[in-house]
């Protein structure tokens, strides 16, 4: 349902993505892996055009988009179906809690107030946090505020939704509460792409792992052959880094 | 005491001084418009990085600020009606002196207001309007709904020192022989031979509208906290 292809993107001189395809069915958990400078974030964030790709494209819907030079309107119909979490939660700071949910909704998408507002409160509710319904972020914590992140991204409505690093600005005890509304998420049968450093989640909850190094993917497939059965040498050197003691057969 | 001080001559003064106090309110307020338009052009300029201009603007700004409010009204005062006939051949010797205090003004303000709402665009993160832009918000909708409401947030407590610093320094006019609240309390003074009364109303005026406008600027800040 959603493909990136022949992806490139330079910064100056530094080739950030070099060629990087991949392709992502419906339903899918799609967890990215790799050290930092591997180029996830960038390639997450070329398909919401959060930056401008140097070269490549994207299939949606069995409509083809140039990531380099797409219209405007092309980026806004890709958005609407696209929804993305940020590493640092991305909230509105001049808006509530449920503010920050309808105002996509509202201004964007032109769904009607009421309604907007209505399904806000369904999703915070859905999210735990319906009592901080007109709190501002700076009055919730991180977690509460990437919980809220999340909610806004559901309520959108979207068929994809993009998660860039969700829990790494996280304390450590906000952690978990964020991991699990993920997983909820991954069951309402909405196709994910996380960028994560999380181990266990990514075997949890991932039908797919793709791993990057130096801007190209150098494997991928199910968690099983991924974690267990690395091919690459690459991919072993970063799983025996990373992969904590007990999920460590290598 | 009577020589230097008394209560009747103050309330004698207090009416004749009131009468000019719109001058000087119609000089801060029409400073204060020119200033926050001017201001957000240059801030415009600069933050979008406009070339060439944006240098200029930089250049302009630095300059600006370095030269005290006073020694901007006399050098416009001074120098622009000479620069008028050298350049352009007009004589502007009879322009009402309010007309160069408000260049002055325009001069300066803009570099003042200017660097207050660049600072404060500035200040708002680049992940606010890539989250907004996300939602599917367009760059309008994002400018108008996240970006000035927090930029305003930050800009509200400097622009309030600056709207009273000017309006404070409006007193620097009379020293182009204009007739404003200060230099009618100059004018009754020589007149009556009692100075102290109309200087003493005069400093209460404007440190009661002072307050009063220090006060507003506090009101609003905390209005428009988002929570802070």
């Amino acid at each position: 349902m959603l493909e990136v292809n022949h992806v490139k993107k330079s910064f100056g001189k530094l080739k950030v993505l070099k060629d990087v395809s991949l392709k992502v069915d419906t339903g899918d958990v799609v967890v990215l892996l790799g050290p930092s400078g591997s180029g996830k974030t960038t390639l997450l964030r070329c398909i919401n055009f959060l930056e401008k790709a140097d070269e490549g494209n994207m299939v949606i819907d069995d409509e083809t988009i140039n990531l380099h030079s797409a219209k405007r309107k092309e980026i806004k119909s890709v958005r609407k179906k696209v929804a993305f979490v940020f590493q640092n939660y991305g909230l509105f700071q001049n808006k509530t809690a449920l503010q920050n949910i309808t105002e996509g909704l509202i201004v964007a998408q032109k769904v009607p107030k009421e309604e907007a507002i209505k399904r806000a409160e369904e999703v915070l509710e859905w999210v735990g946090l319906a009592d901080k319904r007109d709190h501002y972020p700076s009055q919730l914590s991180g977690g509460q505020q990437q919980r809220i992140g999340i909610a806004r991204a559901v309520a959108l409505n979207p068929d994809v939704i993009l998660f860039d690093e969700p829990t790494s600005a996280l304390d450590p005890e906000l952690v978990g509460d964020v991991l699990s509304l993920i997983k909820k998420v991954a069951k309402k049968g909405i196709t994910m792409i996380v960028v994560t450093h999380e181990m266990t989640f990514a075997q949890e909850v991932a039908n797919k792992v793709v791993f990057m190094d130096g801007g190209v993917i150098v494997e991928q497939g199910t968690p099983k052959e991924i974690f267990v059965h690395p091919k690459e040498e690459r991919t072993k050197k970063f799983l025996e880094r990373v992969l904590p003691q007990d999920m460590y057969y290598i | 005491m009577d020589k230097y001080f008394s209560w009747e001559r103050l309330w004698k003064v207090i009416p004749k001084l009131n009468e000019y106090l719109p001058v000087t309110i119609k000089i801060a307020l029409i400073a204060i418009l020119l200033g926050t338009v001017l201001g957000i052009f240059v801030a415009a300029i600069r933050i979008y990085k406009i070339p060439v201009l944006s240098r200029f603007f930089h250049g302009y700004t630095t300059v600006m600020r370095g030269i005290p409010f006073v020694v901007l009204v006399f050098l416009v005062y001074f120098c622009l009606p000479f620069l008028a006939e050298k350049l352009f051949g007009v004589d502007i010797n009879n322009w009402e002196k309010m007309i160069f205090v408000e260049i002055a003004y325009a001069l300066n303000q803009s570099a003042f207001v200017g660097e207050i709402f660049r600072g404060a665009f500035e200040s708002v993160s680049k992940l606010q309007s890539e989250a907004a832009y996300s939602v599917g918000m367009n760059e309008i909708q994002t400018f108008f709904r996240i970006i000035l409401p927090q930029a305003v947030k930050v800009a509200i407590p400097m622009y309030g020192i600056n709207v009273v610093w000017l309006f404070e320094e409006t007193s620097v006019t009379y020293m182009l022989g204009m007739t404003d609240f200060l230099g009618k309390a100059k004018e009754l003074g020589s007149a009556i031979g009692h100075s102290l009364e109309a200087y003493i109303y005069v400093a209460f005026v404007y440190t009661v509208i002072s307050i009063a406008l220090k006060s507003f600027f506090k009101l609003v800040d905390k209005k428009y906290t988002f929570g802070y």
